[in-house]
């Protein structure tokens, strides 16, 4: 195979689960507990994307990765902009790699 | 058009986890001996990150491309659970954008659409273009820069921008939690299943099984209304 083939095939394999969705929606009618269990999957897909993902999101260092989840959490909790609660996050888990010496 | 940079705006916060990201992938691309066309054009027509890095990891050891696609296809089935969500809010829209909408979806994208100032998003394609927009760009952009300057930035500061990502969908989680104490309930399964399948299969196999029966648990103890 060539890789312009290789890069077709991969392009389709993330292309057509995103689509078929897109294609197939107007068939489908949801009832109600459907409706519920859809409107629900935004905050379970997060829960499952940050536990336990993000306990080794810095490849270096286990603890400085704990710490910037916490500092996420606090930040979070204060419902202050995503773009500071990253900000404030990799900072906090950069500079931990150097008190903690890695 | 104004709804558009809305969405460009929204996107700020992916674009800061996705230029890291896609230069480590760029920077490994090149290791494993991809030219430049090669490189980019995964970026540009393939589009994910971690199935990427999977890709370019496979090629460097030398397995079939048939192999590669399968793996990749598997690890963005996730993407179906997404899209349709997506899709839902999306319904009245015309085939054709739902069909170029769809191919912006990643992680990223659906928890800023999905979660971001209403957790009840009414149609918002423009919205959504917006967000994907600036999500796509940057991922080429970082690509760019990755390929074309290795390691720029220490490695250090780089692997700590590995974080940025699960910080945004921290910061996009806990305002709904704080809102709507039930959602601890749904939230809780979910992460505590995909913990366990993950130790067991693999974390995108915990992704797709967590979130399906934490959603579903949930269905039972909480309503309609209160989700909405």
């Amino acid at each position: 195979m060539n890789y312009p083939l290789f890069i077709v095939l991969l392009a389709l394999s993330t292309y057509v689960p995103r689509a078929l969705p897109a294609v197939v929606i107007d068939k489908i009618r949801f009832s109600q507990r459907w409706k519920v269990f859809l409107k629900l999957l935004p905050y379970t897909v997060m829960a499952a994307l940050i536990f336990p993902s993000s306990l080794s999101a810095d490849s270096q260092s286990q603890g400085a990765s704990i710490i910037g989840v916490i500092c996420a959490i606090i930040a979070g909790s204060f419902s202050l902009p995503p773009i500071v609660v990253v900000l404030l996050s990799v900072f906090a888990t950069w500079i931990s790699k150097i008190f903690l010496g890695i | 058009m104004r709804k558009f940079w809305k969405g460009l705006g929204q996107s700020v916060p992916i674009m800061l986890g996705y230029v890291p990201i896609a230069i480590a992938y760029a920077s490994m691309a090149r290791a494993a001996g991809l030219d430049f066309w090669q490189t980019v054009s995964m970026s540009v027509f393939v589009y994910t990150g971690a199935g990427q890095m999977a890709a370019t990891a496979m090629i460097a050891q030398g397995i079939g491309y048939f192999a590669i696609v399968m793996t990749v296809l598997i690890m963005n089935l996730r993407h179906i659970i997404m899209s349709t969500v997506i899709m839902e809010d999306l319904r009245k829209k015309t085939l054709l954008k739902r069909c170029l909408l769809a191919f912006g979806v990643t992680d990223e994208v659906f928890a800023v659409y999905t979660l971001e100032d209403r957790p009840d998003q009414k149609a918002e394609a423009l919205v959504c273009a917006g967000i994907m927009f600036g999500a796509w760009t940057s991922w080429n952009v970082g690509t760019l820069l990755g390929f074309m300057l290795t390691s720029f930035l220490p490695a250090s500061l780089m692997a700590s921008f590995g974080m940025a990502l699960y910080a945004m969908f921290i910061a996009l989680l806990l305002p709904s939690l704080k809102k709507l104490k039930k959602l601890w309930i749904p939230v809780a399964v979910s992460a505590l299943v995909c913990a366990v399948v993950t130790l067991f299969a693999s974390s995108n196999i915990g992704l797709i099984i967590g979130s399906l029966v934490g959603a579903f648990v949930g269905t039972f103890t909480i309503s309609e209304e209160e989700v909405s």
